[in-house]
Parts: C-alpha cells; structure tokens; sequence
C-alpha cells in the first residue's frame, strides 16, 4: 500500500469516524422529547406482596397477558420496550384480548421519573406500569423462573414473558409464564431465547389464536 | 503525507474505539439515557451487534498505523530518524490506548 494511491483518506478517516459518533453520540438524541413526554401512563408503586399487580393480573384471567421487567434507564431494556411497541403491540388487531403490565426496577440507576419516556416506547397507553423501587420483583422472579449463571442466580430483569388466559397468580410468587425471552447475557438460550421482537410478536399470536 | 497518514489511522482507531465502549457499555451504563434521550439510546442499544466489527476495524487500523512506521524506508524518501521515531512512539500509544479501550467494551458482558 503506497501513500501515492491514498492522498486523503487516513487523514478525513478520523473525521468520518468522529462524524458518525456524534451523529450517534448527539444528532440521533432525543432529549428534549425524553423531557417532554406526558406523563400520562399511571406509575403504581408495588408493595411487598406484588401487590397491585396480583390482582390485576388474576382479575384480567381470560386475557393473554404480558409481563416485562425492565430498568427504565438501561437502553437494552428501552430498546426491548420499543420492540414491543413496534414488533408485538402495534401490529395486534384492535381489540385483541390482551394485557401489558410493566414492572420498572432500579438495577442501574433507573428512578420513578423516568417511566413515563420508557412508556412512550409501547404506544399505546393499555399498559400499566408499576414501578419496584426494593426490586424485590426480580429477585422473586429470578427464582420462579430458575434464572442461573452456572450456579449462580441471575436478577430478572430485561425480560418478557407471556402469560396464557388461563394463567393465575394463586401462590405468593407469580406463576410460570408459558413463554420468555430475555436480553441477558450469560443465561442457556436453548432454555431462555434470547429478545427477538418479531419472534416474540409470532408467540404471542399464537397464544391469542389458542384462545 | 506520512505524518499525517499515521495520525490519521492512529485518531480512526483511538475513534473508533470510543464508539466500541459507547456500544459495549451502552447496556449498562445510565448515562446514555441522560446524553442521548430514550430514542438515542435505543438507536446505540439497536446497533450495539456492530461492537466486535468496530472492534475488529480498530486492530486493522493499528496495523495499518504499524505498517506504515516499520516498513522499510524507500531508498529515495528522505529518512528523519527523529521523526520516524516520534511516529513509531505515536502508534504505540495508540495501540496502548486503544486495546484498553476495546477489552472495557467487552467487560461489561462479563459483568451482568
């Protein structure tokens, strides 16, 4: 390689590089929209004993129903999130029998104020959002659903499961959802496949034509 | 021409390796949320899969860095010690900078 056949281009490829960063870093932001959201989805604080969402989760039997666990401020989980609104809930025939519940919990900085921005991601506002500021949740949730690392257990969270109509919550931990997946390294995806929005939309049809 | 051809793959690789980080850690790290509002840090969350070829452009740029600072002198280029030695010194601090760079953007991996 002779620097005669390449005037310019290692010198504007730090340029390129930097451009295509900052488009990353800046252009494609969206902090203003982040702040201006209505914070019209209700945010319900969840109690020791899951409570209102045990409730809510038996009183919609019949239902196909969601549960998402998610950090509103880890970008994986949002990204999950807007899967969910594009992938699986955008596309449902209007009035499909099925209901979202979305437990938010604080793994890595996430806060109360930040539901209403993740909330948006699902367009739609027949999700209810529950907020686990313990994030005992995930703690009880990871044992329910066995998630380890070798052997050591795995905190739920950035994952999504689906519940069949007939599914209910009569124990003190919640019962096994009939499908998941997750975004979490390090779990046996042969048990637990990992997020895949359009794949999970398929599952979720499924389950809405076994009804 | 040469200076400026080795500082060019040098500033690509320590660049591109910023962007590798931002990738890798993007899943665990709050900030992005904060910098890049929910639609940006989905985007960086959407192209994280791009992290390993990142990576991988990083090393092909170092290695055209060291290929430019240890090849053989043509007879006729004039040949700056000085200089030639200033350049290797650049590209092994670039190399330094970014493999530290690139093994941070994988850690996270191991640590969730």
């Amino acid at each position: 390689m002779s620097t005669r056949f390449m005037p310019f281009w290692p010198t504007s490829l730090s340029g390129i590089v930097l451009s295509i960063s900052a488009l990353i870093l800046a252009g494609c932001g969206d902090r203003q929209a982040a702040s201006q959201i209505d914070s019209a989805a209700p945010v319900v604080v969840l109690n020791g004993e899951d409570q209102p969402l045990r409730d809510d989760f038996n009183r919609d039997q019949g239902f196909v129903r969601l549960i998402l666990l998610v950090d509103p401020r880890c970008p994986e989980c949002l990204r999950g999130l807007a899967d969910m609104g594009d992938d699986v809930l955008a596309k449902l025939p209007q009035g499909s029998h099925i209901k979202v519940y979305v437990v938010h919990e604080p793994v890595i900085g996430g806060g109360e104020k930040d539901i209403p921005a993740a909330a948006e991601l699902l367009h739609t506002t027949l999700a209810r959002h529950y907020w686990n500021p313990t994030g005992d949740f995930g703690r009880q949730m990871s044992q329910v659903l066995g998630l380890l690392h070798g052997s050591s257990p795995v905190y739920a969270w950035d994952i999504y499961m689906i519940y069949p109509p007939n599914a209910v919550w009569s124990r003190q931990d919640p019962p096994q959802p009939s499908y998941l997946m997750h975004q979490l390294p390090g779990l046996d995806n042969q048990k637990f496949p990992p997020w895949d929005g359009k794949l999970f939309a398929t599952k979720v049809s499924d389950t809405l034509a076994a009804q | 021409m040469e200076r400026s051809g080795i500082v060019g793959v040098t500033g690509g690789a320590v660049g591109l390796s910023a962007l590798a980080l931002a990738f890798g850690v993007c899943c665990v790290a709050p900030w992005a949320v904060t910098l890049l509002g929910v639609a940006g840090a989905v985007l960086l969350a959407r192209l994280a899969f791009i992290q390993p070829y990142v990576v991988a452009a990083t090393i092909v740029l170092l290695g055209i860095g060291f290929w430019f600072v240890y090849r053989r002198p043509r007879p006729a280029a004039a040949c700056d010690p000085v200089q030639r030695r200033r350049s290797r010194r650049l590209v092994w601090g670039a190399a330094i900078i970014v493999i530290a760079i690139d093994i941070a953007s994988f850690a996270p991996r191991f640590l969730i």
